[in-house]
């Protein structure tokens, strides 16, 4: 009974502590469906794909937006023909750049280990940047989006052209729900699978493994994809895996954390299709591996 | 009915939000510094609620995978009084509270580390006050900085006093001691972790989860790999009432405002 209980109180933890990101997320997607058109998004994004995931990494400098609140956000750019290295990288970055998580790195590192909080945001960008135009250079729009879903809302509320307060605010509030439950109903799985690993998965057989550099790295990239902690609080466990792991491997931890995890996998997956969910994973995987392995030559 | 689904679960959701703010259970999933978005959120939620209710022009359909989203509902209620069990804390003992446990190819690196820590816990702390109340705004400070203060020699012979549930399994713990401690909680219940003390007693009169409020002399010695600790040589120890007992503490970054500062200054209850 005392398992069941706690399976639920920490479910109950990550879905407040997810929401009200999920929300704004779905706020300013809702925002950017009614006011801004697919012509001013083509205006505005380069064509050239480095410069477009450059875009997209600022744009995740100034949303503040979560590993949570992104999703929403990254699938409205996508359908808004946004093109998918700009999004990606954007999807990518946001959740380690964004200030309040930079804040929250820099209280649990910069005192005591300053390189791990600068390996983290510069090594955050760089591996946005590179995976974005990876998967730009792959995928297109209609490859990205389950077929289903495509569509859904697009044109339901006949006020597009017609701004009036009312009309806005109904055809916010609208889309705002549709974007915010789309990806609420995955992640009820997405944070009930998370909860059963926070039960039932001993950390201790975590230290087994912390006298191999590779070794290390690997396992805190499965620990940092199961837990599934937001990218906030992600900063503070590390800091105390510290005392027991090489910090080559908590910079991987700390990487991998906001960029996937087990939660955003099973929303990636009720939102889009599985080929290019499983790439974006598989790349995550593989970059931020051998970007740890670098810090293991530096430092 | 169908199509005003998505308005009613964002109306139960704005409901949910106003029953944990107004019945002060907030507190038992979240860090004060994020409970703010929750807050926040209730407004929105039930304006856009009432919206989709109120408007004609909403084409959503529903679908069985939908119910899936009144299970917060569900959970909250076999959430019960939201406690933790204290068995949990055995899951997450790498959180323990040692600190300053730095692999000695770093050894340089520490030693510099250390004397920066020291000299802002001498301008942190009364040295000269005799006696330390351990409280929940102070918890997680001072048993991290006895980790450092190790080997500064400033704690060793105060007295101290603290309360929180006993471990007797944690893998540091040489065979004569258990850890008294409390869950620290840096933004939601999903990242706990164990902090606390070592304490020099008896384990064989001590029941491993049960709470204890235990008052001692601070006073130093190894643990099982033979890293230096700071330990508590009990005076008194007496059982208390779990129930009548906070079980989380939050590191001061986690509180709302500038409570770092303040903790820092006063070392009191915030």
């Amino acid at each position: 009974m005392d398992i069941i209980k706690n399976i639920s109180i920490i479910f109950i933890s990550i879905f407040f502590e997810s929401l009200p990101f999920l929300l704004l997320g779905s706020l300013i997607s809702a925002i950017i469906e009614t006011y801004v058109s697919n012509d001013t998004i083509a205006k505005i994004i380069p064509k050239n794909k480095v410069l477009g995931s450059i875009v997209g990494i600022f744009l995740g400098f100034f949303l503040p937006a979560c590993d949570c609140a992104v999703i929403p956000i990254t699938k409205r750019l996508i359908k808004k023909k946004v093109p998918i290295n700009v999004t990606i990288s954007f999807m990518l970055a946001s959740p380690i750049i964004n200030p309040v998580v930079l804040l929250s790195t820099y209280n649990a590192f910069y005192r005591t280990n300053p390189e791990i909080f600068w390996y983290r945001l510069l090594f955050g960008i760089i591996i946005a940047l590179i995976i974005g135009i990876i998967m730009g250079i792959v995928f297109n729009k209609k490859e990205v989006i389950r077929n289903s879903l495509i569509d859904e809302d697009d044109c339901h509320c006949h006020n597009h052209g017609h701004h009036s307060l009312k009309n806005d605010i109904s055809s916010i509030c609208i889309h705002a729900s549709t974007d915010l439950f789309e990806v609420v109903k995955y992640l009820m799985f997405g944070a009930m699978l998370a909860s059963l690993v926070q039960v039932l998965l001993p950390r201790n057989i975590l230290i087994i493994f912390n006298n191999n550099q590779v070794l290390s790295i690997i396992v805190l990239m499965l620990f940092a994809y199961l837990i599934s902690l937001c990218s906030t609080s992600d900063s503070f466990v590390g800091k105390s895996l510290l005392t027991i792991f090489s910090k080559n491997s908590i910079i991987a931890y700390l990487l991998l954390g906001p960029m996937i995890d087990i939660k955003n996998t099973i929303v990636l997956l009720g939102n889009y299709k599985k080929k290019f969910v499983w790439t974006l994973i598989s790349l995550i995987f593989i970059v931020i591996f051998i970007f740890s392995l670098l810090v293991v030559m530096i430092l | 009915m169908s199509k005003k689904y998505l308005g009613i679960i964002c109306l139960l959701y704005s409901f949910i939000f106003g029953y944990v703010v107004l019945f002060d259970k907030l507190k038992l999933f979240l860090a004060p510094s994020m409970q703010i978005y929750i807050k926040l959120s209730i407004i929105p939620l039930f304006i856009i609620g009432l919206v989709i209710l109120l408007n004609s022009n909403n084409h959503y359909k529903f679908k069985i995978i939908d119910l899936v989203l009144i299970l917060p509902l569900i959970l909250l209620i076999v959430a019960g009084n939201g406690r933790l069990s204290e068995s949990f804390a055995s899951n997450r003992a790498t959180n323990f509270n040692n600190k300053n446990r730095v692999k000695t190819v770093e050894k340089k690196k520490e030693v510099k580390e250390e004397k920066e820590v020291l000299e802002e816990i001498d301008e942190s702390y009364d040295f000269s006050n005799p006696y330390f109340d351990i409280v929940d705004s102070n918890y997680d400070g001072l048993s991290g900085y006895l980790s450092y203060v190790v080997k500064a020699n400033k704690y060793e012979g105060k007295t101290i006093r603290v309360r929180g549930f006993a471990l007797k399994d944690a893998s540091y713990l040489p065979d004569e001691y258990f850890a008294l401690g409390k869950y620290s909680v840096s933004c939601c219940v999903a990242d706990a972790g164990f902090t606390g003390f070592f304490i020099k007693y008896d384990k064989s009169k001590i029941t491993n989860n049960n709470w204890y409020e235990v008052e001692g002399i601070l006073e130093k010695g190894k643990d099982k790999e033979g890293y230096d600790i700071m330990y508590i040589k009990v005076i008194n120890i007496k059982e208390i009432n779990s129930k009548k007992e906070e079980q989380y503490i939050y590191p001061c970054y986690a509180y709302e405002g500038d409570a770092c500062n303040y903790i820092a200054k006063y070392g009191v209850e915030y």
